[in-house]
């Protein structure tokens, strides 16, 4: 059970607001905003960019418009539940009358912070960045929060909350990690249950089955609406970039949905328009990369935007900041109270392909349905320092795809820019060598 | 289209280190090249490195038909035709110098970089190091600086050792104070040297091996004038190992290989339709359920 119940005293750091200088919360405040404008300036400079990809930078501008919408939400009373992965149910949080938002931070400044309380151990700079933001309270949007909803799937995410706990309350879930079998389900269910149950305490609201069964409903419509984008990315010339898509399936975790699918529609009418023009993003000819590994949180978009400054053009993915946020909908039986819970249960853990779990086969299979349906040449591995999940299961995908014949480059990167040329050299490299290889293979069909 | 093409084609690699430039006949026969330090300003050098190489080959500018550019610095050559990586440049002219090696290794001032190479030369594989520049050019530079031996005699020096030490730290840093103490220790210079060349021989052949492959290997790169690296690594490695005459070129003449041959057109390149089909997510959990 949670540690937020009792009041006490913080567990790590006794002195939370003594033990960072003024001048480190300044410097980590203004070093993250300076980067997210960086990053946004540079997906605004994507040749034929949709004009409502704004709406969706706008979403993630830091301190923007929705961190001003969560703190009016809150003044009137309004709970925000923050999450820190893909594996935490929406519906049941907007069934409850408070909003979600994900935390995880992209931010590659408050890593020093957390360096400072952890030392440099070679852990995820997600896990760090997310913590040391805490802890110097940089990031506006993990201000607004009053709950932090953690599944424990990696080891580096267990002691996360466990430290977050000295700053907010938190709520963890224990994440089956052996996929097998009935007490899988069971204990997930009891999870989900217990999940129910902390939200209607936080929020004094019983989550009322219309409700729920209404929210569900927004989000299915959420999906169905991303599953029209997809379609685009399957064309010879997709009209959008990888990035833009990444940035509208992390946007869904911050917005309200219901505009978020509104504004996903709008979007494809003008993807449509520009498909008849005959406008497409990448350049010609790009060579069709699918990004794997580990989440890219906004705005840690450096191995994305190298690919596509590369003469690559992403066309898919399998991240948990990416596709696999709305991969599925969900699926209702009955309109009990029960069946709901439980194929909500059912949407958020099977499906997940996290390398968190074993036996973890579905991943391979499902990368594979990817690199066929989106026409797929290469693949992107990329892995947090410190991802040691990741990087285990690496090996054991390259082995796979080289069967089907699929290059696959696996990049080690950290949250900082000083690798970024190295980086690219690997992965002009990369998109090099799938050139020269199709070039070959049509030479081949050609002389056979 | 109807214009004659000249005879000559340029490669210059800009290295972290040094920048080589390398001019080629249409039969890819290496006529002149030059080596020197890569500076603050990479073009310029360039530039002038090139007009000094031509000058002294007696070849006329106007008689290069392309030149292409590679290395890290190759975007700063402003003048070059093309622009491609060092791996893609490396495997190119390793392919045309000895097209049966399999792995091909690059050990650079400030990267190694093995790559494993597939028909027609493509290369189907790499791997390069991490953020880490241990058993590079610039690792056996300070470790020679440390010495006090011309880095140019280490080679020749560490094969006249009867045994060599052991040195076990692989970090730049410590691998130096760890020379530092066995001069202190009035350990013979060439012996250190030898177990400084098992070391990075040791490093590049699990890089070998990493690359799944039983076939011959290619030295090329700054290191590959190392003759004491060489010999370990024919020595650890129990496969065929080739080296070419100028190992330092063979990024340079690589990519001056891959100036276009004859005018061929951009070729138009056609991919199986893809087939749009409806995905069926839950057949798998309706399975796993209950």
């Amino acid at each position: 059970m949670s540690r937020s119940d009792q009041e006490g005293p913080p567990r790590y750091l006794k002195d939370r607001e003594e033990y960072f200088s003024d001048e480190q919360r300044k410097r980590t405040t203004v070093e993250s905003r300076k980067m997210e404008k960086r990053v946004r300036e540079n997906l605004r400079a994507q040749k034929d960019r949709p004009a409502v990809m704004k709406y969706f930078d706008d979403i993630h501008t830091y301190g923007g418009i929705r961190v001003k919408e969560l703190k009016e939400f809150r003044k009137t009373g309004g709970k925000v539940v923050g999450t820190l992965c893909v594996m935490v149910p929406f519906e049941l949080i907007n069934a409850a009358g408070a909003r979600g938002v994900r935390v995880s931070s992209g931010y590659y400044e408050p890593v020093h912070p957390a360096n400072e309380l952890l030392g440099d151990a070679g852990l995820c700079p997600m896990v760090k960045s997310t913590i040391g933001a805490k802890m110097v309270h940089s990031d506006p949007l993990a201000e607004e929060i009053d709950l932090l909803v953690c599944p424990a799937t990696c080891d580096g995410k267990l002691k996360l909350a466990e430290i977050y706990e000295d700053w907010a309350p938190v709520m963890m879930m224990n994440i089956p990690r052996v996929k097998t079998g009935d007490t899988t389900s069971r204990l997930w269910m009891g999870e989900i249950k217990f999940l129910k149950q902390k939200l209607e305490e936080l929020t004094g609201r019983k989550i009322k089955r219309k409700a729920l069964l209404n929210e569900i409903g927004k989000w299915n419509d959420a999906q169905a609406a991303w599953g029209r984008l997809l379609e685009y990315r399957k064309s010879k010339t997709p009209p959008i970039s990888g990035q833009d898509m990444m940035l509208i399936a992390q946007a869904s975790q911050k917005d309200e949905i219901t505009r978020w699918t509104k504004k996903v529609k709008d979007l494809e009418k003008e993807l449509k328009v520009m498909v008849r023009k005959g406008l497409h993003a990448g350049e010609t000819g790009a060579a069709r990369i699918m990004l794997a590994g580990s989440p890219m949180i906004y705005p840690n978009f450096k191995i994305p935007s190298l690919v596509e400054e590369s003469g690559g053009l992403i066309v898919s993915d399998e991240l948990c900041s990416g596709h696999r946020i709305m991969s599925d909908p969900v699926m209702l039986d009955e309109r009990s109270m029960s069946e709901m819970l439980m194929a909500l249960a059912e949407r958020y853990f099977f499906p997940c392909t996290c390398p968190c779990f074993s036996p973890n086969d579905d991943r391979i299979r499902r990368m594979k349905e990817s690199i066929h349906l989106f026409g797929v040449e290469g693949v992107v591995f990329h892995t947090l320092r410190g991802c040691h999940l990741n990087n285990l299961e690496a090996t054991k995908i390259e082995m796979k795809l080289r069967e089907a014949e699929i290059p696959m480059i696996k990049l080690e990167s950290e949250y900082d820019d000083g690798d970024v040329e190295q980086v690219r050299t690997r992965i002009e490299a990369f998109v090099e060598m799938i050139k020269t290889r199709r070039a070959f293979s049509v030479k081949k069909e050609g002389s056979s | 289209m109807s214009e004659p093409l000249k005879p000559y084609d340029v490669g210059i690699d800009v290295g972290a280190i040094s920048t080589k430039v390398a001019v080629v006949d249409k039969e890819r026969k290496l006529v002149a090249h030059g080596v020197r330090l890569t500076t603050m300003e990479p073009g310029k050098l360039a530039r002038s490195l090139l007009d000094e190489v031509l000058k002294e080959a007696g070849v006329d500018n106007g008689q290069i038909q392309y030149i292409v550019a590679t290395g890290q610095g190759r975007r700063s050559v402003d003048f070059a035709d093309m622009a491609r990586t060092e791996i893609t440049a490396f495997s190119k002219g390793a392919y045309y110098l000895h097209p049966e090696s399999v792995i091909l290794i690059d050990i650079g001032g400030q990267g190694i970089r093995a790559m494993r190479r597939g028909e027609m030369g493509i290369i189907e594989d790499f791997r390069t190091n991490d953020k880490c520049s241990s058993g590079t050019g610039s690792f056996l530079d300070a470790m020679a600086t440390a010495l006090e031996v011309d880095i140019k005699d280490a080679g020749s020096l560490a094969v006249s050792s009867c045994g060599g030490e052991e040195v076990c730290a692989t970090c730049t840093v410590f691998a130096e104070s760890e020379v530092v103490s066995m001069i202190a220790k009035g350990k013979k210079k060439e012996d250190i040297l030898a177990g400084l060349d098992k070391m990075v021989a040791r490093k590049v052949n699990g890089l070998v091996n990493s690359m799944r492959s039983k076939g011959p290997v290619f030295i090329g790169g700054g290191v590959g004038e190392n003759i004491g690296v060489v010999e370990e690594l024919k020595s650890v490695a129990n496969r065929e190992v080739f080296v070419p005459e100028h190992p330092q070129l063979i990024g340079a003449m690589g990519a001056a290989f891959m100036a276009p041959r004859e005018h061929e057109g951009e070729k138009e390149v056609r991919r199986e339709e893809v087939v749009v089909k409806k995905r069926s997510f839950f057949d798998l959990f309706r399975k796993v359920k209950r």
